[in-house]
């Protein structure tokens, strides 16, 4: 937990470090904020290891160590996005995004969410699940990322701007889409089938995924639609980020289903 | 027969013969179109979202109960609380397929034709999504399972001319009681050559047999006594069974306080059946006798419960998998060598 805590202070450091520089204009003297997402995310994942040694399991298998996963992925995507695009990364999608990770944590720490470190029941026990929710999460990291830089462009009114911020857009779902076609469907239909005797149930929660999959889809194909482009991609892009959420908070609390474990 | 290429508003080029601007090249322009195919993907997110909405398979009159009267009307007019199987399902699907097939040859076609960068990434993509949801549609039709639950000692056919046989059930739990292991110790026996292995099933560890496998889904609690006959011989039964009693059977209908913590305190009930006539009901403990049978134990025991799967073609959608996957990956490593 004290990990966990440490990681969550280093992100708002890191989100006042680069607010800061973006009221200045200018990211050529910010030379820290992203070392420190760099940092909460290791400081994250070291929490996910330590709750792992003392469960004997790879610790994914609630709410709060999914939230913890996912929002250290985040921050190291993040990192390694800023890095490779030094200078030329907008500062806004970087700082969008880096909001999104403080939210996902600010949840986990909420008493929503409980935080008990419980050893996984046997349906949990799988090599298969492991690599379905570490990769969905890695997929889904870049979606903030898209999400972060579709925001940022249907609020931009410059067009050189804009054709920057839709090429960052682009290439983190066309990396995620990849990443959370293999994590969500094919290593989660593996995992079905050896723990519930078929690849596809129609779930709740199986739904919702295959429907993130088919706007993300939808948003990779309408770029090649002239009338698609633009605000309307954009959108399916925030479209396919609020799904996403909704599949991994909304599906769990709303809709009950085989994913649902006491 | 000269060639040119097509290129419709939206869609893809089409290599066709000139002469026949006909029906034929019409549909196949439509189907080929990107927008027709954004448009389908649109139509199944949105027929999926709402289908996840709509509790499925209920009698027509529970929704009319639970729902406004016109949503209800709607519901079951439209067939919706049948969704998998209905048109709003099928039909999109079947469009998708086709649009899919005629996308991929049109593709596949233009890389032959047309010299410049190849990529094949999408197309291999589109031939594992077909080949998916073929397979989906074989397994849907000729999927079949049955789920039971098998008490020690119980023998159950299996499809191939096989048998199981429950030896044994192992249990545990953490300190705080959620399940933390279960192990079905099985007998596998082929009825033709008696052939006899032995075997374990655990959860997401399948027991895969000849034309079956054999999953260990869940478990559940049931109520469990020993009787024994005068001369000492024992016998276990559950809730629910028939015991052989006088002229008739007695049957366990389980305990009548479950929940009093101390197995040693539950009370057995049993009630007295002759011709299929109920004629009277026995309430006993531990210790206590039922005409010349004693009541020796009364307890709670967890038994398995079991899904025997037929599947015709797990391996085609683990084919399906890996064509996707090859084409994720093909895809990927090309944009990047182009970004390069």
């Amino acid at each position: 937990m004290i990990l966990s805590i440490i990681g969550f202070i280093a992100l708002i450091v890191s989100c006042i470090m680069q607010i800061v520089f973006i009221f200045m204009k200018s990211n050529k003297y910010d030379l820290f904020s992203h070392w420190l997402l760099l940092f909460a995310g290791i400081a994250l994942i070291a929490d996910i290891v330590y709750r792992s040694v003392l469960i004997e399991f790879i610790a994914l298998t609630n709410m709060y160590e999914s939230l913890v996963f996912f929002s250290a992925v985040i921050s190291i995507v993040l990192f390694t996005f800023r890095l490779r695009l030094k200078e030329q990364s907008p500062q806004i999608i970087i700082f969008t995004a880096s909001v999104v990770t403080v939210i996902l944590l600010a949840i986990a720490s909420s008493p929503i969410v409980p935080s008990d470190i419980m050893p996984p029941v046997p349906a949990l026990q799988s090599s298969w699940l492991v690599l379905h929710i570490s990769v969905t999460f890695v997929g889904e990291s870049f979606f903030v990322i898209g999400f972060a830089a579709a925001v940022y462009y249907l609020l931009t009114k410059d067009d050189e701007k804009k054709k920057k911020i839709d090429s960052i857009m682009y290439r983190a779902i066309a990396i995620g889409y990849p990443i959370y076609t293999a994590g969500a469907l094919i290593f989660g239909s593996i995992w079905a089938y050896y723990a519930w005797s078929r690849f596809w149930g129609w779930d709740p929660k199986e739904i919702f995924a295959l429907v993130t999959w088919l706007v993300y889809t939808i948003y990779l194909h309408s770029r090649f639609i002239k009338k698609l482009r633009g605000n309307v991609s954009a959108m399916i892009v925030i479209a396919g980020f609020l799904l996403t959420l909704f599949t991994f908070f909304g599906v769990n609390y709303l809709l009950s289903g085989l994913h649902s474990y006491k | 027969m000269k060639k040119t290429l097509k290129c419709r508003k939206g869609g893809s080029p089409l290599l066709h013969s000139q002469p026949q601007e006909d029906f034929f090249s019409t549909v196949l322009g439509f189907f080929t179109s990107i927008k027709v195919a954004v448009v389908l993907l649109a139509v199944m997110t949105a027929t999926y979202i709402l289908s996840s909405l709509v509790p499925l398979g209920l009698p027509d009159s529970e929704y009319f109960k639970n729902y406004p009267a016109l949503l209800a009307q709607i519901i079951v007019f439209l067939d919706f609380h049948h969704f998998y199987t209905s048109f709003w399902f099928i039909a999109p699907l079947i469009l998708f397929f086709v649009n899919l097939t005629a996308c991929s040859i049109n593709r596949f076609s233009r890389h032959f034709t047309f010299p410049g960068k190849k990529r094949f990434g999408p197309d291999i993509i589109h031939l594992g999504l077909l080949c998916l949801i073929v397979a989906g549609g074989i397994t849907c039709s000729g999927h079949s399972e049955k789920r039971i639950f098998l008490r020690e000692g119980d023998v159950v056919t299996l499809p191939g001319n096989q048998s199981i046989h429950l030896n044994k059930f192992d249990y545990l739990t953490y300190d705080n009681g959620r399940d933390k292991d279960y192990t079905a110790f099985v007998t596998i026996q082929n009825l033709e050559s008696s052939r006899i292995e032995k075997n374990q099933i655990k959860v997401n560890h399948p027991l895969m047999l000849k034309n079956v496998s054999v999953y260990l889904v869940n478990r559940e609690a049931i109520a469990r006594i020993v009787l024994a006959e005068p001369g000492g011989k024992q016998y276990f039964n559950y809730k629910e069974d028939r015991i052989p009693f006088k002229d008739g059977f007695l049957y366990f209908g389980g305990f009548l306080n479950p929940d009093s913590g101390n197995t040693e305190s539950y009370t057995a009930h049993f009630e007295y059946w002759k011709d299929n006539k109920f004629l009277y009901s026995l309430d006993k403990k531990a210790g206590e006798t039922v005409d010349l049978l004693t009541l020796l134990e009364t307890s709670v025991v967890f038994i398995p419960q079991i899904s025997i799967v037929a599947d015709p073609v797990p391996i085609f959608i683990i084919f399906s998998f890996i064509i996707i996957g090859a084409g994720l990956a093909l895809t990927y490593f090309q944009k990047l060598r182009d970004e390069k």
